[in-house]
Order: structure tokens, then C-alpha cells, then sequence
């Protein structure tokens, strides 16, 4: 199935525009309906009456939140309106950025988010890892930094044979079939299922590459640099796959890619 | 899509109804079929596989269970031949229920068959249902024991409560939606979902559906019963052929738990159930 309905995350970050213009670029050549949605960080919880009743500086504070939000839509709407997208909205929306995401993304097939740490000032940082955990579509994550491969040039996919990988890997499939060329790294003892999955993604016309690697330790960043390698304009893995505590404790694979990529990433959980 | 349908290849009675299924399945859609007949002893017996070596005691305990797969798997080729639809046998090293699960990552649809408690095969000891749809990525079509015509299932019921669960399920199924002449999105509310919050979520959900090409329409009911009751009450008041639903996991302590409402449908189904967890 390809992408019908793309949600984009809308903020006031400088990295804002980067992941809408990718996002509708997206949807562009999907013919998708792209939703660009910008979330207040007022509770939804919080009703325009309970506001008006309680100090004015809340309703004040409010009103700057919402006012900020419906400036990032703008940006939205300007630089949808230059993509010459088909079919797109714009939704402002009282909630947490986190929750409010999660919640749309139920009625999407493709989630695009910011990479964590160019949040704007008094927002949550955790949006890609909560999303990734909470909402059952695919998350594609944008870097801050500035990437300068294509989406479509060659594709990574970092495979383990995990339930996790498998979804990263069915959610990407539109995109790898747009991509240049898709090349599979398969991590662990086994490789042999390698072929079987090559086998899979060929009956969805996408031809890929097979490689294997013995490594065990900072498959993270061995994964980032044969991405910087191939010159890989996105990267397809599974996210979270080891319990939250041991993520914390011995860092992972997901965060370290999260926290040092320099790519779109595409996650699934 | 469903590019590549996996289906669980036997000797119970139900396999010749569930391989017609999943080989009409794969004609309407395509795909590439996948037949597949477990071995019956874990891949950590025989991790490179069973080579027979004639005249000795393991081969009188292995060999007939090599060609029971065989067997099976001619009634599969049998099946898929006359269909006509792409296809290959697999004889997997492994017990049935982790070897179909490990075989759904390279597929985009599973089919198994429903318990059945008046048939008991060696290596169904386990529920085989509850452990391919909890440890497999890929949506799992439960064919039931009542032995559906292949032809059965034009008119779909999705089960919906807001959950991300529900939401997988049917993300998982668009493929069978579009194939579907009618969808009806069975909007059951309770305690932690009321009629209002469907009336918020409808259009949202209609335009997702719809920009995948389907229009369905939304029947909200507050259950009499237990919810996965309803699910079958309302899918026989509307004679839908397919039942589509997620499950809940309740995390990895619980995993070999499904919810109650996936225990009774599994349990009782009389139309073929397309779950997703």
C-alpha cells in the first residue's frame, strides 16, 4: 500500500520547514494528503472556559501558545502552496505535542517528526521515541543537521530478524521502492534469512542488496557510518526492540542513532 | 499489499479448507503463495536442518514426521496447482508455531486455521492462533473450523475502539478492505470509549479509509454482552465473511495472554478473523 495520508509535526523550530518541505515532497509524489499539524502544548484537558474563569495570565499564556502554533501553520501553508501539493490541512490543535501525534497517527500511514534535540524552547524533547512507542505507524525522523543526500538516492536497511525490523521494513516499502538502490545489513550469527527477505522485498519490485556483519557492539554507529558510505539518503531500521531499562542503561542502537544521525531515519516498533 | 501470503500446510482436516482460502486469497490479490509444513521438532534439535540416515533408531522417530510434511505438502500443490496461483513448499526444521512465526517476516499475510479442540495433532499442543498472531509482525487470518468456502468473505466488519491496537489491525487490512464490496466499522463503545468519541474520530477515520479507496460505513453499538460476543453478533446480523481486529499483547510477561475479547472471538469464529497485534 502506498502512503494515502502523511502527518507531518509542525513547530516553531528553525528545523520546522526542512522536515515539511521533505514531508510534502513526499506526499507529492504519492499523491498523498499531507495533514501538517501544530500542536499548542495547551492541555486538552484544559477547556477555553476553564481558562477564561481562572488568572488572566493563563488565559494570556494560552493565547501566545496558540498564536505561536498558528504562526508555524502559516509557515505550513507557505511552503505547501510552493510545493504545489494537490491536497493538504492544517490543523491547530490544544494538546502535548506528544500525545496529540500519537493520537493522529492512527488515522495516517506515515509519521514525520524532527529529530530530538532542536525542540523549540519549552517543549518536550522525546517526540521521535514516544511516537515510536506510542502510535502504530511507521515514525520518519529528519535530522537538524543539514543532510544532503536525496530520500530517494540508495537506501539502508539495517536488518536483525526482529518483529521490530520486520515492521520498520514493511512500513518503508514505498520508499524503497522509490530509492536508488536498497542494500540490507543483516546483524547476528544467522544470515541466511537474508535472502529470504530479499526474496520478499523483490515480489514488491524492490531489488536489494545483501550484506551481513558479524559485529555486536556500536551497531549504531557502524550503521551511521555505512550509511555516510553508501552516501545513503535514508536509513530503515527497527526501533526499541530491548526493553526501555537496558536501552538505559547500556545505551542502544536506537538511541545512539537517534541522538547522532545525520540521515532520515525511518523507525518502526 | 499482499504480495506474499504464508499458509500453514498440515494433515488436520481443516488444511484443505484453509489452503483453498489462502489460495484464493493470493489469486484475488496476486500473490505469491507460500506453503509451508513444519517439521514438528524444534530447530534447536536439528539447528541445520533433519538429514535421514536410514536403518538407524533416530530415523525410525524422525522419518515419519518428515513424510507426514511431505504428504501434506503434495495436498497443498494439489491445491495451489488447480488455483493456479504462484507458489512454493517449504519443509521448515521446527515446531509449527515458531517456524510459521519466523516464516511471517517474509510475508505479508498469515493464514492459520482455528483450534480445533475435537482434533488433537501432536504438534499442535500449544494454541497455535494466540502464538503466531503474538509473535509474528504480520497480520494473522484465523480460518475457522466451520471450513468457509474460499469464496466467503466479500463483506467485511472491522472492530473498532480507538485503540493503537485496533488502528495496526486496520492498517494491516487494507489490502482486504479494498477487496471487500462493503466494509462496516463496528464501533463498540464501553467504559474507557463513549458514542462522542467516535463522533470525533469519524471524520478523521472516514478520510484515511477513503484516501486508501475505501468508504465504509460506521455502526456504534453499546454491547449487551462482552465485547468480542458483539463483534460476532453483529458480523452474523450483517452476514460479513471477515472479521477484522487488533489484540491486545499486555506486554511480554503476559504475552501467552490474549485479551478477552480475541480469546472468545478466537474461540467461537464461525467466519475467518483477521487479526493484528
Amino acid at each position: 500500500m502506498g502512503y494515502k495520508t502523511i502527518l507531518v509535526h509542525v513547530d516553531a523550530s528553525a528545523a520546522s520547514s526542512d522536515r515539511i518541505r521533505l514531508a510534502a515532497g513526499l506526499a507529492r509524489a504519492a499523491g498523498a494528503h499531507l495533514v501538517g499539524s501544530a500542536l499548542t502544548g495547551v492541555s486538552r484537558f484544559v477547556s477555553p472556559a476553564m481558562a477564561a474563569c481562572g488568572d488572566a495570565r493563563l488565559a494570556e499564556r494560552c493565547a501566545a501558545l496558540r498564536r505561536d502554533a498558528a504562526l508555524a501553520l502559516q509557515r505550513f501553508d507557505a511552503l505547501v502552496r510552493a510545493e504545489a501539493l494537490l491536497s493538504s490541512e492544517a490543523r491547530l490543535i490544544d494538546d502535548d505535542a506528544d500525545g496529540g501525534m500519537s493520537v493522529q497517527a492512527r488515522y495516517c500511514d506515515l509519521v514525520v517528526v524532527g529529530q530530538a534535540g532542536a525542540a523549540a524552547p519549552g517543549q518536550r524533547d522525546d517526540l521521535p521515541e514516544y511516537l515510536l512507542l506510542t502510535s502504530t505507524r511507521p515514525v520518519l525522523v529528519v535530522p537538524h543537521a543539514d543532510h544532503a543526500g536525496a530520500l530517494d538516492g540508495p537506501a539502508l536497511v539495517a536488518w536483525d530478524g526482529s518483529v521490530e525490523a520486520t515492521r520498520a521494513v514493511a512500513g518503508a516499502l514505498p520508499l524503497l521502492r522509490a530509492a536508488r538502490s536498497t542494500t540490507v545489513v543483516a546483524f547476528g550469527e544467522d544470515a541466511a534469512p537474508c535472502a529470504q527477505l530479499a526474496a520478499w522485498l523483490g515480489r514488491h519490485g524492490i531489488a536489494a542488496r545483501t550484506g551481513h556483519s558479524m559485529l555486536d557492539v556500536d551497531i549504531g554507529e557502524a550503521l551511521l557510518t555505512m550509511a555516510a558510505d553508501l552516501g545513503a539518503g535514508l536509513l530503515v531500521m527497527g526501533g526499541y526492540g530491548h526493553a526501555r531499562y537496558r536501552e538505559l542503561l547500556l545505551g542502544g542502537v536506537t538511541a545512539t542513532v537517534l541522538r547522532a544521525m545525520t540521515l532520515p531515519v525511518l523507525l518502526a516498533h | 499489499m499482499f504480495n506474499t501470503i504464508l499458509v500453514h500446510v498440515d494433515l488436520s482436516s481443516h488444511a484443505p479448507a484453509r489452503m483453498r482460502y489462502a489460495a484464493s486469497l493470493a489469486q484475488n490479490h496476486h500473490a505469491h503463495l507460500i506453503g509451508a509444513a513444519m517439521f514438528g521438532v524444534s530447530r534447536s534439535i536439528f539447528p541445520v536442518g533433519y538429514a535421514s540416515r536410514p536403518g538407524t533408531l533416530e530415523a525410525s522417530y524422525f522419518d515419519p514426521l518428515e513424510l507426514n510434511a511431505r504428504r501434506a505438502l503434495a495436498q497443498f500443490e494439489e491445491i495451489a496447482t488447480q488455483t493456479r496461483v504462484g507458489h512454493e513448499t517449504r519443509v521448515v526444521c521446527d515446531q509449527a508455531d515458531d517456524g510459521l512465526a519466523r516464516l511471517a517476516r517474509f510475508a505479508d499475510l498469515v493464514v492459520i486455521s482455528q483450534d480445533d479442540p475435537d482434533e488433537a495433532l501432536p504438534d499442535l499442543a500449544v494454541h497455535l492462533p494466540e502464538y503466531v498472531i503474538l509473535n509474528s509482525a504480520r497480520p494473522v487470518l484465523v480460518v475457522p473450523r466451520a471450513d468457509p468456502p474460499a469464496a466467503a468473505g466479500r463483506d467485511v466488519l472491522l472492530a473498532w475502539d480507538g485503540s493503537k491496537e485496533a488502528s495496526r489491525a486496520m492498517s494491516a487490512a487494507l489490502p482486504l478492505l479494498r477487496e471487500a464490496s462493503t466494509v462496516t466499522i463496528a464501533a463498540l463503545t464501553g467504559p474507557n470509549f463513549n458514542a462522542d468519541e467516535v463522533r470525533n474520530a469519524r471524520p478523521d477515520l472516514m478520510h484515511f479509509l477513503g484516501r486508501h479507496g475505501i468508504a465504509p460505513r460506521v455502526l456504534i453499538r453499546e454491547p449487551q454482552r462482552d465485547a468480542g460476543h458483539e463483534l460476532l453478533d453483529v458480523a452474523a446480523e450483517l452476514a460479513c465473511g471477515v472479521l477484522v481486529m487488533g489484540c491486545y499483547g499486555h506486554g511480554k510477561l503476559r504475552e501467552l495472554c490474549l485479551g478477552g475479547a480475541s480469546r472468545t472471538v478466537l474461540a467461537e469464529a464461525r467466519i475467518p478473523v483477521l487479526l493484528a497485534h
